[in-house]
């Protein structure tokens, strides 16, 4: 599944969140674009006590994932996860990233 | 030659205190502290504070406390800066009479927290973080954040959950020399590790608590008192995605080279240090942005005891966040009031002839950071 980012036209600079200036260059014209939303784990945790709106998903993963595009995308999984495990997006879920193990 | 001086301090217990409103909290810590400075005439106040209007259900606290201890119709204000709210409050009463606009202060921090449940403490926090973001959608929590560097962390260096239980245990058996900590009863390593996870790595004693509680200090234009040498703060990016270097705060970095440039000083002239330990992991990361250890390297202070008595410069001798306790708006000031009873030589913990001694505030998930720097104006022996 892919996922889109913000591109800025003056530099290039990605990122996940719109933005109005380029936190690189201040140029303010941006392009959206998809990428492919396959990439490892930076790094995770696995949330046993959350706020009270995603008590019933506990226990649950968040990761950091990477691109190989070069951007970071924060998610969640349902799956035990490690740093470097190869994840892929699965789904979008009221705003969230639903990333699931590759293979 | 005038300088900002703190010339009264007060504190009250930490934990929890059913009795007591987060109003009769911040008046008691103020009156402690105008009453060790004689009184003074009072030009601004300024309260540090997160989250009264969800919790407590009290706003206006700057004119609740002017009004209460008969101030008159001087100006005040409410900083909020999540975690690092009192720490924000003092650096602006620094600013404000080091312009000249102010002659004496009164800032004082408070945060009632304990009369709430875990889940909507825990959800109240959340507020710390960007709440309109996908990281907010995928769950991601306040302690779930410091989880990720954990992680990461140990990924990357030799440290383990062992490392951060001796953060915890260091800051224990401080606090326990502590009357106004929260947790004074003795743990184990083996406790610490053993404890029920959190947000993995993190269990229960990596994080701080929930606290009731509050502090304040009087700061004036003049020549007695403890002199503040450096104000400083930064911010640094609400989003983990969006950070260059998970695993070093930027706005703790930014401030501590800030701070240590106004002073004249490097790390190695510090004395004392209260940091901001909001997960055990956080004092670590922290060591690395002060300039203690190099990047990556912040664990092995702690397997050679640097940060504790004896060691080469003691850290949180208070008993930290972790277990002096964090009532959020308090904290960036009973740092300060632990900082300035150790330049007087009466703190609990007492660094023998400490002369310097420096405090860093973090507030977010690395959003805010403030850092000051303190002497009693004694030259070294």
């Amino acid at each position: 599944m892919k996922l889109s980012v913000h591109v800025c036209e003056e530099c290039g600079h990605t990122s996940i969140p719109a933005r109005l200036i380029c936190p690189s260059c201040r140029a303010v014209d941006f392009r959206e674009e998809e990428r492919e939303g396959k990439g490892t784990v930076y790094t995770f945790t696995k949330i046993n006590i959350s706020s009270v709106e995603f008590k019933h998903l506990t226990p649950y993963y968040v990761v950091i994932v990477d691109l190989p595009t070069g951007e970071r995308v924060t998610g969640r999984m349902a799956e035990e996860v490690q740093i470097n495990d190869v994840v892929e997006l699965a789904a979008m879920e009221q705003g969230a990233y639903i990333f699931k193990k590759c293979g | 030659m005038n300088h900002v001086t703190v010339i009264g301090t007060g504190i009250t217990q930490f934990g929890t205190l059913k009795e007591q409103s987060l109003k009769q909290l911040l008046l008691d810590a103020s009156f402690q502290a105008l009453k060790e400075a004689g009184f003074p005439k009072v030009d601004a106040v300024f309260i540090g504070n997160f989250m009264s209007g969800s919790l407590a259900n009290q706003e206006i606290l700057g004119s609740l406390i002017a009004h209460d201890l008969g101030l008159g119709p001087i100006p005040t204000a409410k900083m909020e800066g999540a975690c690092a709210s009192g720490g924000i409050a003092f650096r602006h009463a620094c600013e404000m009479i080091e312009a000249g606009v102010y002659n004496t202060v009164l800032v004082a921090g408070g945060e009632k927290m304990k009369h709430a449940g875990t889940d909507v403490v825990t959800s109240a926090i959340n507020a710390a973080m960007d709440t309109d973001s996908n990281e907010k959608a995928a769950g991601l929590s306040f302690p779930g954040f410091f989880g990720l560097l954990a992680n990461r962390y140990f990924y990357e260096t030799e440290a383990t959950k062992k490392h951060l239980a001796m953060v915890a245990l260091k800051n224990r058996n401080y606090a326990l020399n502590n009357p106004m900590a929260q947790y004074r009863d003795p743990v184990t390593l083996e406790e610490i590790l053993n404890a029920r996870m959190i947000t993995e790595p993190l269990g229960l004693f990596d994080c701080s608590p929930i606290t009731d509680g509050a502090a304040a200090v009087v700061l004036s234009r003049g020549q007695s008192g403890i002199r503040v040498i450096a104000s400083s703060q930064a911010s640094g990016p609400t989003q983990a995605q969006e950070a260059d270097d998970l695993l070093t705060f930027i706005a703790t970095k930014t401030s501590a080279d800030l701070a240590y440039a106004q002073a004249g000083l490097g790390p190695e002239d510090i004395d004392v240090i209260e940091l901001h330990d909001c997960f055990s992991m956080t004092e670590i990361l922290a060591y690395e942005a002060l300039g203690l250890a190099k990047v990556r390297e912040g664990w092995k202070l702690l397997e050679n005891g640097d940060t504790r008595h004896g060691g080469r410069i003691p850290v949180n001798t208070s008993g930290g966040l972790l277990s002096k306790g964090h009532p959020i708006g308090a904290t960036g000031l009973a740092q300060i009031y632990q900082i300035v009873e150790q330049l007087r030589g009466t703190a609990c913990n007492q660094v023998d002839g400490a002369r310097i001694g420096l405090a860093q505030n973090l507030g977010g998930t690395g959003s805010y950071s403030t850092v000051h720097i303190f002497t009693n104006g004694r030259s070294a022996e």
